[in-house]
């Protein structure tokens, strides 16, 4: 299924590039997507790409699905 | 950000081809997924009101058809009248389109202008918005930019614009080794009670690799127009004419606003419901069952990728066998599988075949 995980933009790079962070993990993404991207939005994230900002509060709300999820993948 | 790390594995997985050639011969391929499969199991024992948002929400990339698929599958499971919100229509015909594009984007380098693309996206997404006033405007734009594109308004008879990026992307595919193409064995409205079947009794599993004995059933763009295309220009190309004709049709429908339900939902059992509806990747299936205080008591989503490259589907399929020269072979398999259009991240690997 197609997950997409929320990232926060912490530094806009060169070339449409920027550095995001994915739970507190960084990453170098594509953001030629989405325009208007500042320090500190939220972005969907797939495949190296991001694809659409986010609110905070949206972000925030499927992180904590996706902890949840990741619990109940780690359970037997 | 609180709950660093918390995420520990969980990602949203990618799938490994492996292929080996023998002479220039595709003589094994091997479709390895990493995608995680126990995601509805966040579903159970909630209120069935709480899901078509929370899927679509979790789902993102596909957002717009989980949140349909799940509505229609809970309100069959309900045994309510399918409720049919002409916006949730639009809003499907956008996110197909959108992410028609954006894997045809990514077939090769600079295949598509990031500035075009962006715009496409940016139109589709304020189309789908609650009822936009300037929709005729918006949905002429779109026709605008696709057209720009190289997008014909019919593309089972007329190629695309000359010189424009689709133009490009065709005579590159076409100048490319021609994988022969072949009729795909469409996944048909008929193999519900399989599908049904399977989900019933093998749940996640079945999920994760689902298959029809005896069968290697393909859905999405090239099994809904395999017809419309000419498949002596090979698989590449035919399959890329399959997603122009796809395009075509929503960038016609979008500015007509003509959006068509072709969705399918069913209550085969008691609080038990289930809904397929088609999606850019192809058919995207729900399945619910209901406790009867109206909570999550199981819950199924088989989604088309799992279909397409299924260790023994149609991607398979098509390279077995395939003539592919040594030096050309990972951006041809590449292509392909991008033609199939897996919703994850996937990796080509081209292996010489090693014989005892």
């Amino acid at each position: 299924m197609c997950l997409a995980i929320p990232a926060r933009i912490e530094e806009l790079l060169p070339d449409e590039m920027a550095r995001v962070s994915v739970d507190g993990v960084g990453k170098i993404v594509s953001i030629a997507l989405v325009d208007g991207l500042v320090i500190g939005d939220y972005v969907v994230l797939h495949v190296g790409y991001a694809l659409a900002k986010i609110d905070e509060d949206e972000a925030m709300a499927t992180l904590a699905l996706l902890r949840e999820a990741a619990a109940l993948g780690a359970a037997p | 950000m609180s709950g660093r790390g918390d995420l520990g594995a969980l990602g949203p997985g990618a799938i490994s081809i492996i292929v080996e050639l023998a002479d220039d011969r595709v003589c094994s391929v091997r479709v390895r997924s990493s995608r995680p499969v126990h995601l509805t199991r966040l579903f159970l024992g909630r209120p069935a009101a709480e899901i078509p948002p929370l899927a679509g929400r979790l789902f993102s990339l596909c957002g717009a058809g989980h949140a349909f698929a799940a509505a229609s599958a809970i309100a069959a499971a309900r045994g309510e009248e399918k409720q049919l919100a002409r916006q949730s229509l639009v809003a499907l015909d956008c996110e197909r389109l959108a992410e028609t594009l954006r894997a045809l984007a990514t077939l090769a380098d600079d295949a598509l202008p990031p500035a075009a693309l962006r715009e496409i996206l940016a139109l589709t997404r304020q189309l789908a918005a609650d009822e936009p006033r300037d929709r005729r405007a918006i949905a002429a734009r779109l026709r605008r930019e696709t057209a720009r594109l190289g997008l014909p308004a019919d593309p089972a008879t007329a190629a695309p614009t000359a010189g424009a990026p689709f133009d490009r992307l065709w005579r590159e595919l076409e100048s490319g080794p021609a994988i022969a193409a072949g009729a795909p064995d469409g996944l048909r409205p008929e193999d519900e009670a399989s599908v049904l079947d399977g989900i019933r009794a093998q749940g996640e599993s079945f999920a994760a690799a689902p298959s029809i004995a005896g069968r290697a059933p393909e859905t999405g763009a090239f099994a809904r127009h395999w017809r419309e295309t000419d498949l002596s220009r090979g698989a590449l190309c035919a399959r890329f004419s399959a997603r122009m004709i796809d395009l075509a049709q929503l960038v016609e429908r979008l500015e007509r606003s003509t959006p068509q339900d072709a969705s399918r939902s069913a209550a085969p059992a008691v609080r038990e419901g289930f809904s397929a509806v088609e999606t850019s990747r192809g058919e995207l299936y729900h399945w619910a069952r209901l406790t009867p205080d109206d909570r999550i008591a199981d819950y199924a989503i088989v989604a088309p990728t799992e279909w397409n490259f299924h260790p023994a589907g149609p991607f398979v399929a098509a390279l077995l066998g395939a003539s592919v020269p040594r030096a050309a072979a990972s951006q041809t398999i590449t292509r392909l599988a991008g033609l199939f259009d897996p919703c994850v991240a996937f990796h080509v690997e081209i292996r010489e075949a090693a014989y005892a």
